[in-house]
């Protein structure tokens, strides 16, 4: 085969990956990962064994892997069946859940059960859990219901707070109620307590008061005009020189980090939809999405930044006044964090089993 | 004749402006991207027809219910009315390319949709719904990366792709395109509509002009750098017919495209290992409607001699080679992909 017919079959091997991933509502590069995983096993047997055992030993998986597509009504193939065979199946569209027993279940493949107490595995314990704005710096408002931004972000950030805990998680908060913390301090926060994820809440306020929804936001650079006014505004008083920004702005592209935060991002919105959607039908995923939000640039674990309804939305901020809403809100982040921290877990045990 | 079973592939551009298709069985066409419905019995008296399509409807758009159903090269979300004119663009593309008659006859048909960059999952998820029914399977396909497929340009390479709701680029390195490798800008030929539109009305506050007879202007007269000649229009200010030089405002408008274009451009091959980078740029492929633009070539050539000189090529078919490309794929693609990827 010459080079360039191994290229393209390996470009359409990623476009038919990347539209199956859209149809199962998955993270981006799931498929890719399950199978680099499922390789990386192939190649453990087969130096652990050596000649013939590795030999045996690759048979017999390809025929568990045959056997699992076939069983399951589906043609035989490679991609479906890295994919069953895997021991981690990111939630389908709708099937995200705020009831954690499920999504256990959908994510070990073990029978539904009660909360573990260390569900949250240990390469995710430390959180850093941001509710944004505070003190004088109320955030958006909706002055005639007495809605501030900075009030909500606090309300969902202690729920979730009381999920992560529950589940055998350290939090740590950035702010300690209503008070004013410049960004400069939160990112210090995050960093010194050495944490494992950032999570920042946030209310959106979106100039057609028609649109609603949720977005979430890793850190990046961008040229949409709206998210460039978004990302000043949230980095009013942050702390940070401008020669502080552009340094830290470069440095995103050096790590993984940034990958890392995008996977997060990726999970925290699935499960804000598949939570919120039953309660809010015409709720809107905006997507995930890059910008330069100063307190993600400024942080140095897998962070991101969930603008988590919209305020200027007179529907969404009457279901934001509701307690009920607010839980949801938080369980939904919850589940996200719990998704993205089982997929690390599961891909570190891929990668040593 | 149609068999039972027979399977005809196609690659469709559904651009903002046009929407493109071309088949396995030869046929090209393309239609300017509106639908529209007569407002009532007696428009639909005088037209005869209960839908119209492209240059035709645009003609008649005082007796339609008009839609652009694509806005920056995505479907419109939220509207009923545009879900209804995609799917009704997407089944007169087919029907001009002979393909639904086909189908009808047992023909298995399979399409590469080519969208923007950075559409969006649930964007791209809104096209997956739209060709729900018209075909058999289906593939969804960043649109510059097709081009890059159909032209053959798969390693060191960029695809610099100037349509009229969206410029796309997408670094070729040799793997599947990851969302770093591609960008999408808003910056487009509509944009550029917009920013001579606002330029007239700041020169002649009273001037009356809708934004159909402003982009008819550039597709006639764009330019960038010296002017070719005067561009001299006629248009009511203040009810009066008059006729205007708009040379200066049409120069400025289309100029203000080059610099965010050849910013993101060097952006993401400055992003290129640094070892190809020179291939990258020796290797720039220049597609869309908007690139045709006198001048554009040009202005992002010398962009690129700052940083050690580089070779843009324009495609010779910028109606088609989105089209195409889709078709290219969708004729490697292996029939066990096509089971996996329903229509």
């Amino acid at each position: 085969m010459s080079a360039e017919h191994r290229l393209k079959r390996q470009l359409l091997q990623g476009l038919t990956e990347e539209n199956l991933e859209i149809i199962r509502n998955q993270p981006r590069g799931t498929i890719r990962r399950q199978r680099m995983a499922r390789i990386q096993r192939i190649r453990r047997v087969v130096l652990a064994s050596g000649g013939t055992l590795g030999v045996i030993a690759i048979v017999l998986l390809v025929i568990g892997i045959d056997s699992a597509a076939s069983s399951n009504g589906n043609p035989t193939d490679f991609t479906d069946a890295y994919f069953l065979a895997s021991d981690m199946t990111p939630p389908e569209a709708g099937e995200t859940s705020n009831n954690l027993s499920n999504l256990t279940e959908m994510l070990t493949g073990s029978e539904a059960r009660a909360i573990d107490p260390a569900v949250i595995p240990l390469s995710v314990r430390r959180i850093v859990v941001d509710p944004g704005h505070g003190g004088i710096d109320s955030g958006t408002k909706l002055d005639h219901w007495g809605m501030y931004e900075s009030d909500l972000t606090w309300d969902i950030a202690i729920r979730l707070r009381a999920l992560l805990e529950r589940a055998g998680s350290q939090v740590i908060m950035t702010r300690n109620g209503d008070e004013k913390v410049s960004v400069q301090a939160r990112a210090e926060i995050a960093n010194q307590s050495r944490a494992d994820l950032f999570i920042s809440i946030h209310v959106n306020w979106l100039p057609n008061r028609e649109s609603r929804g949720f977005e979430t936001y890793s850190a990046g650079t961008t040229v949409d005009p709206f998210l460039k006014e978004l990302a000043a505004a949230e980095n009013t008083d942050s702390g940070f020189s401008i020669a502080d920004t552009r340094r830290l702005l470069d440095g995103i592209y050096l790590g993984v980090r940034q990958q890392e935060s995008q996977r997060l991002a990726e999970w925290v919105g699935q499960a804000l939809y598949g939570t919120l959607r039953t309660k809010n039908p015409e709720i809107v995923n905006r997507g995930v999405r890059k910008a330069p939000f100063a307190v993600l640039v400024a942080t140095e674990m897998p962070a991101i930044l969930a603008e988590v309804a919209c305020l200027s939305n007179d529907r969404e901020a009457r279901l934001l006044a509701l307690p009920k809403y607010r839980q949801s809100i938080a369980e939904a982040l919850f589940t996200g964090i719990q998704g993205y921290a089982l997929e690390v877990s599961a891909a570190e045990k891929g990668d040593t089993t | 004749m149609t068999e039972k079973g027979q399977e005809i592939l196609i690659g469709i551009d559904l651009g903002t402006s046009q929407s493109a298709i071309s088949t396995s069985t030869g046929k090209k066409h393309v239609v300017a991207s509106y639908v529209g419905w007569p407002v009532d019995a007696v428009a639909r008296k005088i037209l005869k027809k209960d839908v119209l399509f492209g240059q035709e409807a645009v003609d008649n758009r005082t007796m339609l219910d008009l839609h652009r159903p694509l806005e920056r090269g995505l479907l419109k979300e939220g509207s009923e009315k545009d879900q209804q004119a995609i799917r009704e663009l997407l089944g007169h593309l087919m029907d001009l390319a002979g393909v639904s008659e086909e189908r009808n006859k047992g023909a298995k048909v399979r399409a590469v949709v080519g969208v923007p960059a950075e559409a969006l999952r649930v964007n791209k998820q809104h096209v997956r719904d739209a060709m729900r029914g018209f075909v058999d399977g289906l593939i969804i396909v960043s649109e510059p990366f097709a081009v890059a497929y159909g032209l053959d340009a798969l390693l060191h390479a960029i695809v610099v792709d100037v349509g009229a709701g969206t410029t796309d680029f997408c670094v070729m390195r040799g793997r599947y395109p990851t969302e770093e490798d591609q960008r999408t800008l808003t910056n487009a030929g509509d944009w550029v509509d917009e920013q001579l539109a606002k330029l007239l009305k700041e020169r002649h506050p009273g001037i009356n002009v809708s934004i159909h007879t402003v982009r008819g202007w550039k597709e006639k007269s764009s330019f960038m750098g010296a002017a070719p000649n005067p561009v001299v229009v006629s248009v009511p200010i203040a009810g009066k017919p008059s006729e205007i030089d708009i040379t200066e405002e049409m120069r400025q408008a289309c100029e203000a495209l080059g610099p965010p274009v050849a910013e993101t451009m060097l952006d993401l091959i400055a992003a290129a290992e640094s070892e190809y980078q020179e291939q990258v740029r020796n290797n720039v492929i220049l597609a869309g409607g908007t690139s045709a633009i006198p001048g554009f070539g040009a202005y992002l050539a010398n962009s690129l001699s700052e940083f050690g000189g580089g070779k843009i090529r324009k495609v010779k078919d910028p109606v088609f080679v989105g089209a195409d490309g889709g078709l290219a794929l969708a004729t490697d693609a292996p029939k066990s992909d096509w089971e996996k990827l329903p229509g």
